[in-house]
């Protein structure tokens, strides 16, 4: 499962399908705390409500890396539980990797009105966490080879994505909300609203993805 | 003999309302057995080995693999990560094959000089030709003596003395126990004696014994269409059988009976 993982980690950056979901993060993130004043948790979380749409496109760039032939070797060589296994530590690995990243940015610069503690930094990357899972679970609903066509899950992702916010169901407007310290008193308990409710998400996503991911080949 | 993989009740489609491309298949495979796969284009060739393989899924039906079985399988047509070299692909194989790094190197290497493209080792794969990836195709699939080969193809785009290394390789690999199962579009050439032969058509499977593999001197038969005998003669001739006996099989067939080299004393 690791020995899958690894190749492909190996095979999306070799193939450089990361950069432009990345440059989109990356210019977001830059974007986003450019205006000062910055405060710690509220901006935060805006930031990661932005995290969940890029990390859709960069957890679709992953999934979607591996040509049909080369799934299928892998899926023979390693087995076919192996290679779902080891696609979904690949993405929780890209998840946490640009969860560290995006909190990494504003602390490295400085781009707070102040220094955070460490239990705000704690909140801020939960909230990474939150947004980048529930992006990269969406994102492998629409994987191949559960949706063949690039088109189809590009415009998939945009209409879930849209969706959810009327409705009440986006993870980035509850992380957002959560993290408002203007109108929110405890933090941690919105946000552990939010977190229980993705984690729910990701484990139903997950398994549905494993079994379409299989049955679709 | 206990099987290595059995399907049973196979059926595939590729989607809903779209033609079943086998229907109630039923076939198992043993230890050492040689199969070769024919059919016309579209008879669902390519669908059985992945399924067999494990590299898909059935539709309905069962695939059974035996707890200790490994599978080595190349498709007929590589789509590899363009970026990787042609080692580093092998490399990761080698790791997805659970081997350590040296005796790993040391398969990638035996395998690369006996199929002849050692020098490629360090070219990208999208800079190699389909003779080229072919053979890394089949390097990873020969990787850690797997116990069941799923080869579609191998000998398409392979130049006369590869095939004959091929041959030779995959006849080692099925003396030491390893079962074959491999497909072969056209009748002229072909290199690997078989056991049996699956033949498809209408999405099931016809099974056909064949002469067993020649072995101290025994001779091989094959039967191919007339049409293409010449071809089929020319190739055997190429890579070293030595053929004892032609003639025809009914309205449109020939027997070719000889011995292949690795069974010639």
């Amino acid at each position: 499962m690791s020995a899958v993982a690894r190749y492909l980690l190996a095979d999306h950056f070799r193939s450089r399908r990361w950069v432009p979901p990345f440059l989109l993060l990356a210019v977001g993130v830059v974007v986003l705390y450019a205006e000062p004043p910055n405060p710690v948790l509220s901006t935060a979380g805006g930031v990661a409500a932005f995290l969940l749409v890029a990390q859709c496109w960069l957890a679709l760039a992953f999934l979607n890396t591996e040509g049909t032939s080369d799934r299928q070797i892998v899926a023979a060589t390693a087995g076919g539980r192996a290679l779902v296994l080891g696609r979904l530590v690949g993405l929780a690995a890209l998840t946490a990797g640009t969860s560290l990243l995006t909190l990494a940015y504003p602390v490295l610069t400085g781009s707070f009105e102040r220094v955070p503690d460490v239990h705000e930094l704690g909140l801020i990357l939960l909230a990474n966490l939150v947004c980048a899972a529930a992006g990269s679970a969406l994102a492998a609903l629409f994987a191949q080879p559960a949706v063949r066509s690039r088109a189809v899950a590009v415009l998939g992702l945009i209409g879930a994505l849209v969706v959810t916010v009327p409705l009440g169901l986006s993870p980035a407007v509850a992380t957002a909300d959560a993290m408002d310290t203007t109108k929110i008193a405890r933090v941690p308990d919105h946000l552990g609203v939010a977190l229980v409710s993705v984690a729910a998400f990701v484990i139903l996503a997950s398994g549905a993805s494993a079994v379409l991911w299989r049955r679709r080949e | 003999m206990p099987t290595l993989v059995e399907l049973r009740a196979v059926r595939k489609r590729y989607g809903w309302g779209r033609p079943w491309v086998l229907r109630d298949v039923d076939v198992g495979v043993e230890p050492g057995v040689v199969i070769e796969v024919s059919g016309a284009n579209g008879a669902g060739k390519s669908t059985l080995l992945r399924i067999l393989a494990g590299a898909t899924l059935p539709s309905a039906g069962r695939r059974r693999a035996a707890p200790e079985v490994s599978v080595g399988y190349a498709p007929e047509t590589l789509t590899p990560p363009p970026s990787f070299a042609a080692a580093d692909y092998l490399g990761h194989h080698v790791r997805l094959r659970g081997l350590d790094a040296p005796e790993g190197a040391r398969q990638v290497e035996a395998l690369a000089q006996t199929l002849n493209f050692q020098g490629l080792l360090g070219e990208r794969l999208d800079a190699l030709y389909k003779g080229s990836l072919q053979k890394v195709a089949l390097t990873q699939a020969l990787l850690g003596q797997p116990s069941l080969l799923v080869l579609d193809e191998p000998f398409a785009g392979l130049d006369i003395e590869a095939r004959a290394a091929l041959s030779g390789l995959l006849a080692e690999r099925a003396r030491a126990g390893a079962a074959l199962v491999f497909s072969d579009h056209r009748e002229a050439g072909r290199a690997q004696p078989a056991h049996r032969r699956w033949l498809l058509g209408d999405g099931q499977v016809r099974e056909r014994a064949l002469a067993p593999t020649a072995s101290a001197g025994a001779p091989v038969r094959r039967t191919v269409a007339a049409a293409v005998s010449d071809g089929e003669l020319q190739g055997m001739l190429a890579t070293g059988w030595h053929i004892v006996e032609v003639r025809p099989s009914g309205s449109d067939e020939v027997d070719i009976a000889g011995v292949p080299p690795e069974a010639q004393s």
